[in-house]
């Protein structure tokens, strides 16, 4: 009896956990270039369950903001954070007082000399990440790719960090940056109701198990035994 | 209790800033030099419940973790300094700028910088703003004057009765490393901060700035249609997130009622 209890308590966390990543996908459906998590079940036997991100590309959409760049293809952007170097793929990019282009947190975007100096004049940012200003080459825009792509780890601000080996770090061919557009969310509003349908349902049935167990420890207590 | 509920209410508070913005940049979809602006979000921290990499206790190793959101924040809302549309009015004082830069005014004792540009003239013939604040480098119109031209370069030339013409100086024009780091005042009042950068003062027409067009406003940069899309956008997330919310609170009260 306890046993089966044990098990159904393990099934509510499971449910509990997958709908706090929905809730959190849901949140952050228009979040730029925020990419979905989904729960998986291990396959092996061992009841692990693993959060994965789905890379997906997200929707462009046109802002015609010179320092909005969308990743068309797959890559990240290189910044220098706080906490060292980081990536994310959200290109709504800004200036600083010192003319560098960052993120919206602050952090320098990395190019390939490093801080990224936009001099005055027109800025222009060309697919393969060239970024011109006032007629003469600043720098080109660093965009890494990963071989094992699932050691990225969410840091939140829309960063990634890579736990991998950094010799998996690669420079991906055939880049294509979008200037004057930002990528999306890859949320899908349908397929994370009918998840979150099929969660509270699945969380209804536990419980209804759970009800039963209840009853079944209830008999076995109180009527197994007795003497008519 | 589950994180999701909070998440979702995250979610719905980003949703309400955006109609907020929204809601700003129609109100002022007729104000004369306004620039819309955008709500910009990013995922909050991320809880990690099983660490990449760790072994289990059967000996196999977890390929990616459990990692798990704690929803959305606003990181900014920023404005967007896109040309607006020009409508003629014929009238001497509506300047617009074509192309990047703001104009000066002296609104108290603080310069301020604008790109509102139907100007007025006071009594004194000075050019100011509609609430007074006077253009600066300071022009004062005498008061014979018939007509004014203020040509492409920004030289203001007064004509009197007998059709000679007296340059009055120049209408300089400022601009910003970064105009979106501007502090915003209203009144179509920015002032410099940390973020945008000093002022740097040009003529017209030449070393990037843009140029004056007489006779023209700049109407607002607001596309009604687009913010139509994402009031949708925002109106239908907002919705969706509410959702989450119902989903988490049936959720629970079905725990609640494993016990009866």
């Amino acid at each position: 009896m306890t046993s089966a209890s044990y098990t159904l308590i393990d099934a509510f966390l499971t449910q509990q956990n997958r709908f706090n990543t929905i809730s959190n996908n849901l949140a952050n459906i228009n979040t730029n270039a925020f990419k979905k998590d989904s729960m998986s079940f291990n396959q092996t036997l061992s009841m692990e369950n693993i959060s994965i991100t789905d890379f997906s590309p997200g929707p462009l959409q046109y802002t015609g903001n010179r320092l909005d760049v969308a990743l068309g293809g797959q890559g990240f952007y290189k910044v220098q954070t706080p906490r060292g170097i980081e990536y994310t793929r959200d290109g709504a990019f800004s200036l600083n007082g010192d003319r560098l282009l960052v993120t919206k947190n602050g952090d320098s975007v990395l190019g390939k000399n490093g801080p990224i100096k936009i001099a005055e004049g027109n800025v222009s940012i060309g697919s393969d990440g060239i970024v011109t200003a006032g007629n003469q080459t600043a720098d080109t825009l660093v965009v890494v790719n990963f071989k094992t792509p699932r050691l990225l780890k969410k840091g939140g601000e829309s960063y990634y960090r890579y736990q991998g080996d950094a010799q998996d770090v690669f420079t991906p061919e055939n880049i294509s940056i979008q200037q004057g557009y930002i990528e999306g969310s890859n949320v899908n509003p349908t397929e994370e109701m009918i998840k979150m349908i099929e969660i509270m349902r699945v969380f209804e049935a536990t419980q209804k198990a759970m009800q039963s167990v209840g009853e079944a420890t209830d008999k076995m207590i109180n009527d197994v035994g007795i003497l008519q | 209790m589950l994180r999701g509920l909070w998440s979702a209410a995250t979610g719905m508070a980003a949703q309400q800033l955006t109609i907020d913005v929204i809601s700003n940049n129609l109100a002022n979809v007729n104000t004369v030099g306004f620039k819309k602006s955008r709500s910009d979000f990013q995922d909050l921290m991320y809880q990690t419940l099983s660490q990449a990499g760790s072994v289990t206790a059967a000996g196999g190793e977890i390929p990616s973790g459990i990692h798990i959101g704690m929803g959305t924040m606003p990181v900014g809302v920023q404005k967007m300094f896109m040309q607006g549309d020009f409508k003629e009015t014929k009238n001497e004082l509506d300047l617009s700028i074509e192309g990047k830069g703001f104009f000066k005014v002296l609104s108290g004792e603080e310069e301020l910088y604008t790109r509102s540009g139907n100007f007025k003239l006071d009594s004194e013939g000075n050019i100011c703003t509609p609430n007074g604040d006077k253009l600066q480098p300071e022009m004062t119109i005498p008061s014979n004057t018939i007509s004014i031209t203020i040509d492409k370069t920004g030289t203001v030339t007064a004509f009197d009765p007998e059709g000679t013409g007296a340059s009055l100086g120049v209408v300089e024009l400022y601009t910003f490393s970064n105009p979106s780091g501007l502090f915003s005042l209203g009144r179509n009042l920015y002032r410099p901060a940390d973020a945008s950068g000093e002022a740097v003062s040009g003529t017209p027409g030449s070393d990037g700035v843009g140029t004056i067009a007489q006779g023209f406003i700049e109407m607002s940069n607001v596309d009604v249609v687009e913010e139509m899309v994402s009031m949708i956008m925002a109106q239908r997330a907002y919705e969706i997130n509410s959702k989450a919310i119902q989903t988490a609170d049936s959720m629970l009260q079905m725990a609640n009622n494993i016990k009866r």
